[in-house]
């Protein structure tokens, strides 16, 4: 039998290490056996995932003939002249999209939320179209949506690649800062025609300074390693 | 009342979750495992055959394990499913794997590996007196199989006979007659954090050790074993979190889950327990460890009591039989149970520790049985969980979690190894053995 020279705790015969501390066993006296059999099994298995299908389908099923019943109802008895059955559809689209689709479809988180962005604008250009809204929901709506689903991607990508909370911090910042510039030059060319800079640059420079001093620290390791002391959660 | 509602239950063929199983349900998830496993390791390696054999013959006797988990419109409930036996199968190396709930999973699991017999189970079937029972039972039969005769006897049920409604009773109502209401709260705790492995795998670590060289010490701090392995425990956390150098340290909390048979009497196989927080607070100062023996020690003497529990056990039930919760639609419920479980109910503790006790088993089974052992499954923090189990002179601490380092199971070992306990450590983790942590 051997022992860890560090914990003191009696190994298996099989143990190339110490399980505590990963110290190699070396025992002239007892060396490793290594066919010794394991105390545990190495074959991994996984109870299988729930398929979520069938219940998918089901919602699918349910949620088209609550459209169909609306349009139904809309077309030949009640208020066929006013066309509420088409926001009752677009809202049932949206909600199949955001709810039941991720049941039948097991796509990338990434790729279901540009689905779901894409439906809340279709929803939102189907309101435009049936209150002839176009000028602000080109001009206004979508280049809002947009740059607010790019000022959130930023921060997304950078924890999808495992960066550290204080790069996080650091691209969410920017991220927002550009994003409040760009919502008043947008703001202003709707209102006025022309880009006139004020409460954004405030804004601007407030994130300047918080993104330049998150760099500071992000570049001088004693310092970071100073803050994440003092600020650890 | 009670017990007729219990015999309708086995009659009717389907069965209400008990307060405990009620949680379990609602808070299982895939990263989250409501499913423990106690193994006999025996003298022989293990015949698949014979133990398919056993085990179609033992399940008849436990109505409560032959069953599949439904959902209800207001609460999930247990199914009867006559006939149901478990698959046998060769065991694997990330045991307690969670429960998914979807059709025909099975809630009683059986594994075998060379010597060790296996039987994993949802929480919300049975305790751990409940499957206890079951694996000395499915053991006792197994060994008939291959030859060896034992006697019923030490909690052995004889197969023969018929289930007794008694033995599937819901026991927490019969006892939620208390006029106080307690419920068992406190700060949140210290929660150590790591590395978190791949989803799914459960690192375990096993240290077995004499139970005299434990008594002897833990006798010298004026505890029992439970008392001193839970302040060994703590006392590890304590060291953990201040190598963590925090500018200011959390209570560390065990959840240490209580036995309520002793208390109030019932022979039910299905849940009965409660639990209880033994705590330190490092911000007090420095606690030496017979002082924190001692706050456990007095901790469990002074909240261990039949009035106490009752108050806690009458304040759960009353929550599932209040009016308001039982109109709500069960997956609202579960939803609000998970994340209030998730987010405040795991919070205030550091570790569980249980210890289900002494194995006792018939001298004739008891010839053939090296080792006892459980395992818990993970938590959603990922930390570990330990769990004791002892038979006759060894005893058997499991640490398993989803953390790769091992730093609580290294320092909690290393401790009792300076106390004079010899351990001898086990693990299924993968050896590294060209980064030593020292």
């Amino acid at each position: 039998m051997s022992y860890c020279v560090n914990c003191g705790v009696e190994l298996d015969a099989s143990a190339r290490a110490c399980p505590l501390c990963g110290t190699p066993v070396v025992n002239p006296c007892a060396p490793v056996q290594p066919d010794a059999p394991l105390p545990f099994p190495e074959r991994r298995a996984e109870v299988a995932p729930v398929d979520r299908r069938g219940a998918g389908l089901t919602l699918s099923v349910m949620l088209a003939a609550a459209a169909a019943c609306c349009a139904v109802l809309n077309r030949f008895f009640f208020f066929p002249e006013v066309p509420w059955s088409v926001y009752a559809v677009g809202g049932i689209f949206v909600f199949w999209v955001l709810a039941v689709l991720p049941l039948l479809w097991r796509a990338h988180p990434a790729a279901r939320a540009a689905l779901s962005i894409a439906a809340a604008l279709a929803y939102t250009a189907l309101v435009a179209f049936l209150t002839h809204g176009w000028g602000w929901y080109v001009r206004l709506a979508l280049p809002v949506a947009l740059a607010v689903c790019a000022a959130a991607a930023v921060p997304c990508v950078t924890a999808a690649m495992h960066r550290s909370i204080l790069a996080v911090t650091m691209s969410a910042l920017a991220a927002l800062t550009v994003f409040l510039v760009v919502l008043e030059a947008l703001i202003d060319v709707f209102l006025t025609g022309r880009f006139a800079p004020g409460w954004s640059l405030i804004c601007a420079a407030v994130g300047v300074v918080m993104v330049a001093t998150l760099l500071v620290v992000r570049l001088r390791p004693r310092l970071r390693e100073e803050v994440r002391k003092r600020f650890h959660i | 009342m009670k017990r007729k509602e219990t015999a309708g239950a086995a009659q009717r063929g389907w069965y209400r979750l008990d307060n405990a199983a009620l949680v379990y349900s609602a808070i299982q998830r895939s990263d989250y495992s409501a499913v423990y496993r106690f193994s006999l390791v025996l003298d022989r390696d293990i015949d698949p055959a014979a133990l398919r054999r056993a085990a179609e013959k033992t399940m008849p006797r436990f109505p409560g394990l032959c069953v599949r988990m439904r959902r209800g419109v207001f609460w999930y409930y247990l199914d009867g499913a006559p006939g149901f036996v478990p698959e046998v199968r060769p065991d694997v190396a990330n045991p307690c794997q969670p429960v998914r709930f979807s059709p025909g999973e099975e809630l009683v699991r059986i594994y075998y590996y060379r010597g060790r017999m296996s039987v994993e189970l949802f929480h919300a079937l049975a305790d751990g007196t409940g499957a206890l029972v079951f694996l000395k039972t499915l053991a006792a039969q197994y060994l008939r199989e291959t030859g060896c005769d034992v006697p019923c006897t030490d909690g052995v049920l004889d197969i023969g006979e018929p289930p007794s409604p008694e033995e599937w009773e819901d026991a927490y109502p019969r006892y939620a007659v208390s006029r106080a209401k307690r419920s068992l709260g406190g700060s949140n705790a210290y929660r150590y954090t790591g590395t978190p492995e791949p989803f799914y795998t459960l690192n375990v670590t096993m240290g077995t050790m004499p139970v005299a060289k434990l008594k002897e010490d833990a006798k010298r701090c004026g505890a029992t074993v439970t008392e001193y392995l839970a302040a060994a425990l703590i006392r590890t956390l304590i060291v953990v979190q201040h190598s963590e150098r925090r500018r200011r340290e959390k209570p560390v909390a065990l959840v240490v889950p209580v036995n309520l048979r002793p208390f109030f009497p019932t022979k039910t196989m299905r849940n009965f327990i409660l639990t209880v927080r033994p705590c330190i607070d490092p911000e007090l100062g420095d606690y030496t460890f017979e002082e924190i023996v001692q706050q456990v020690h007095h901790y469990m003497r002074l909240h261990l009591t039949r009035q106490e529990l009752a108050a806690y056990l009458t304040k759960n039930v009353a929550l599932q039989r209040s009016p308001l919760l039982r109109f709500v639609p069960s997956p609202v419920k579960n939803l609000a149970m998970a994340l209030g479980f998730r987010f405040v109910g795991e919070r205030p503790y550091s570790m569980t520790l249980t210890n289900p006790g002494i194995l006792t088993l018939p001298p004739e089974l008891r010839a053939h049985v090296e080792r006892a052992e459980m395992i818990l499954g993970q938590s959603y923090s990922g930390r570990s969980n330990c769990a004791v189990l002892s038979l006759d002179g060894d005893l058997t601490v499991t640490f398993s979690g989803t953390i790769r380092e091992p730093h609580v199971e290294r320092e909690f070992f290393r401790f009792l190894v300076r106390r004079g306990v010899p351990v001898k450590v086990i693990s299924n983790r993968k050896e590294d053995a060209s980064c030593p942590i020292v």
